[in-house]
């Protein structure tokens, strides 16, 4: 209870101390509508001195504010629940496809489509009409996409010293098969080494290298990445599935992959760094670093980059129902898609303290004289959180100047998906989605990770599937999809 | 005059019953959620009513029965492991003469308690790790076995988790019994030493006798929460390995990873609120059954 009443009073304090500064900030003269965004990130102990500056821009052109929330990454998640289902002052957060069905299920965002259509404008240069609104399901715009990658190539990444010491030409890499001679003469130098490492839920060898579009996740998945066909289908009843899922357990029996593989939770940076990790398979794109724990890695594509269904709305900025005025946080929220000033402000700091331009012409920048990673005042340097970091200054070092225009030809070139923009609507199937889930837990890291022969636990694993009402799942989604392909014909 | 009597009384209780007032009761008008669809636009109250439907995903499950069963047989075995292993460890330690010894096992017993499930996990994987495990890596070679995939192989979690959780809880409930024996009036002892009976036999007709109104306590509060499971010993001791669920899923693990992906309110709420229900009413029975028997040793 004393717990409580306090929380009660610095909250109410909190309050209280925002509208004096606000009150303050504006004078006597009109008073501008402050917008609060949340990001995840690290406190930067410089933020107050930039947001001051963001405000002058942000006041001059559109007589708004912008409050920037940075809230540690374990606990975001819990916090911006609890701010939606509480009245706290919140407009533009961070969310993604996953979450998305249930905050617009139970009512706790806006639908973005209308005010995009209004005040978008700069949103939909920056993107392009088709993928603004993209980020939607059954027409209900979630979340405005930030400018990064839509989805990435499955590649696997290689230690750089091995790779010379064992004179490995990497051009030859061109699919799973190719690498099963690589490992066999890495092993045979290395025997204590990892070949192939596999972690976690997302990390297995078989998850990342991928090849369906998995329709957001809640069941059924177009086989060969969604390009020829667009019958939906039973994921581990594919052919495609088995095949790639033979080749891992096999080498999951040689000891190419770490044993450990289906219960570890390391991450492959962390294990890199003991030195005893030769590749891991990952999803590439032209802002991946070319470094993993303290070595240097080189990157050989396994598959074609292909944009899949929700490829652009996994990282996407919403407006939370308890926004006062969700028509002015849209308007600022173009304001900076289109303010390479405010982005490099919100990413990087103020020039001159924050940073310097190195060259100016290529628009790259780095550190002043006397300021480092560790007494940095500001840099936050999340330009995947930000509304639209192509128009920003590049890091000297960390990526090569032209890593933004390589970006944009990665995105634009890759095939889509025939589902591309397609979203599928859970409701009314709750029941079989959460026995689906649970399924998929049961079984998806045993077997991604190699660790179990898919001729013993495939069968079980469809068998279970099917009991847990996969094919009502899959028939609503196969109705769904062909409704979207039909308005999407001409 | 009988108001006069207890008044002081009830002045004591009332912080407590406030706190409890508050902190227990008021909440419980928020399980309205369970039977609706929850819509934050509309409020708790204005929330469309769905009845019985958030409750479905439970029961149509084919898991429905397995998890049940692993909920209820896992709890009762770790009460009567608990139960047995404290008296136990409660006696031996109660019969300690070096003083000094007897504090230091009554700390090394409790302090497992006060360890988080999470490290425990770890403490428990640095045992049964494929690679490099103390069973794999040690134990096993030097008995001359192979080595064991402790986490694909269903047969020996029911037993590692029993292990587990008594290793971790014992301290707990031998606190208690310790407690009770220290209680225990000194001079029934000096009796039974005169008439000549062994620890045996005083253990026997002396101290478990006079344990059996904490037993009791400690099983009926334990049986109101025979549905609930510890989620940290079913997730994170088995490392969430998949190969493992038919014999490591329970109630609370299954709502976890069906909801991960829907995050609907409504739905945990139900769950919540069938345990809830359950524990209710197996507390009741059970109190009605210990009044039958001893109306003395009964909670209520």
């Amino acid at each position: 209870m004393v717990l409580s009443t306090m929380l009660t009073l610095t909250a109410l304090t909190g309050c209280g101390g925002n509208k004096e500064a606000s009150g303050n900030n504006t004078g006597a003269k009109d008073t501008a509508h402050k917008v609060v965004m949340a990001i995840s990130g690290e406190q930067q102990p410089g933020q107050e001195r930039v947001m001051a500056e963001v405000n002058k821009i942000l006041k001059k052109d559109l007589n708004m504010e912008l409050e920037l929330m940075i809230l540690p990454w374990g606990s975001t998640d819990q916090q911006i629940q609890l701010m939606l289902t509480g009245t706290e002052p919140l407009d533009l957060f961070r969310l993604g496809s996953g979450e998305a069905a249930g905050y617009i299920s139970s009512g706790k965002i806006e639908d973005l489509g209308p005010l995009i259509d209004k005040y978008g404008k700069n949103i939909k240069e920056a993107l392009g009409e088709e993928i603004a609104k993209s980020a939607n399901i059954n027409g209900f715009v979630y979340g405005v996409p930030t400018n990064i990658e839509r989805d990435s190539t499955p590649s696997i990444e290689m230690r750089k010293d091995l790779v010379e010491k064992y004179d490995i030409d990497i051009t030859q890499i061109k699919s799973l098969e190719d690498l099963e001679p690589i490992f066999n003469k890495v092993k045979a130098g290395e025997p204590n080494m990892t070949m192939l490492f596999g972690a976690g839920g997302v990390n297995q060898p078989a998850t990342r290298y991928g090849g369906f579009d998995s329709l957001g996740g809640f069941g059924g998945v177009l086989a060969n990445d969604g390009l020829e066909s667009t019958k939906v289908e039973i994921r581990p009843a594919t052919e495609q599935y088995k095949a790639s899922l033979d080749i891992f357990h096999d080498w999951y029996k040689k000891g190419y992959i770490n044993k450990d593989a289906p219960t570890s939770q390391d991450e492959p940076s962390v294990v890199m760094k003991a030195g005893n990790t030769f590749s891991t398979i990952v999803g590439w794109h032209p802002a991946y670093q070319n470094k993993e724990g303290n070595y240097d890695v080189v990157f050989a594509p396994l598959r074609e980059h292909v944009l899949h269904s929700g490829s652009s709305g996994y990282v996407t900025l919403g407006i939370a129902r308890n926004s006062k005025d969700p028509d002015k946080a849209m308007q600022l929220l173009d304001y900076i898609y289109g303010s390479p000033e405010v982005m490099n402000l919100l990413n990087w700091g103020m020039e001159g303290t924050d940073y310097v331009y190195i060259d100016k012409e290529n628009n790259t920048i780095g550190y002043p004289e006397g300021v480092n990673d560790s007494n940095a005042e500001y840099h936050l340097n999340l330009g995947w959180q930000l509304p639209n970091q192509f128009i920003a200054s590049v890091w000297e070092g960390s990526q090569p100047a032209d890593v933004w225009d390589r970006m944009k030809e990665f995105n634009d070139k890759a095939p889509k998906s025939k589902a591309f923009g397609f979203m599928f609507d859970p409701k009314g199937y709750e029941a079989e989605i959460t026995a689906i889930s649970n399924v998929n837990e049961q079984y998806s890291r045993s077997l991604e990770s190699g660790s179990v022969d898919p001729d013993e636990y495939l069968p079980k694993y469809v068998e279970a599937l099917k009991k847990a009402g996969i094919e009502k799942v899959i028939a609503a989604q196969q109705k769904q999809l062909d409704e979207f392909l039909a308005t999407k014909q001409p | 005059m009988k108001v006069r009597k207890w008044a002081p009384m009830f002045i004591m209780m009332a912080p407590g019953l406030i706190y409890l007032f508050i902190n227990n009761y008021i909440p419980m008008a928020g399980l309205v959620i369970a039977f609706k669809k929850m819509d934050f636009r509309k409020g708790i109250w204005g929330s469309d009513w769905v009845g019985f439907d958030n409750f479905k995903y439970l029961f149509t499950t084919p898991d429905a029965f397995v998890i049940t069963r692993n909920t209820i047989l896992y709890n009762l075995a770790f009460i009567i492991v608990n139960i047995v292993v404290g008296i136990i460890f409660a006696i031996f330690i109660s019969e300690m003469v070096n003083k000094h010894m007897k504090q230091l096992y009554q700390s090394a017993v409790l302090l497992p308690f006060l360890m988080s499930m999470v490290i425990v996990s770890y403490i428990v994987y640095a045992i049964l790790s494929p690679e490099t495990g103390l069973m794999n890596k040690t134990v096993l070679p030097m008995a001359g076995k192979d080595p064991v995939s402790w986490y694909s192989e269903t047969k020996y979690w029911p037993y590692i988790l029993i292990i587990v959780n008594t290793w971790k809880g014992v301290g707990y409930g031998c606190l208690i019994y310790l407690a009770s024996i220290i209680g225990i009036d000194r001079s029934l002892y000096e009796a039974a030493d005169i008439d000549g009976a062994g620890k045996w036999v005083q253990i026997r007709t002396i101290t478990l006798p006079m344990l059996l109104p904490s037993v009791i306590t400690l099983t009926l509060l334990n049986v109101g929460r025979i549905f609930f499971s510890d989620f940290s010993l079913f997730y994170q001791v088995p490392q969430n390995s998949g190969i493992l669920y038919s014999v490591t899923n329970t109630i609370d693990t299954y709502v976890y990873r069906a909801l991960l992906q829907l995050g609907d309110t409504g739905m945990a709420s139900a769950a919540g609120f069938y345990q809830s229900v359950i524990g209710f009413l197996l507390i009741i029975g059970c109190n009605w059954l210990v009044r039958k028997l001893d109306r003395d040793s009964a909670l209520f």
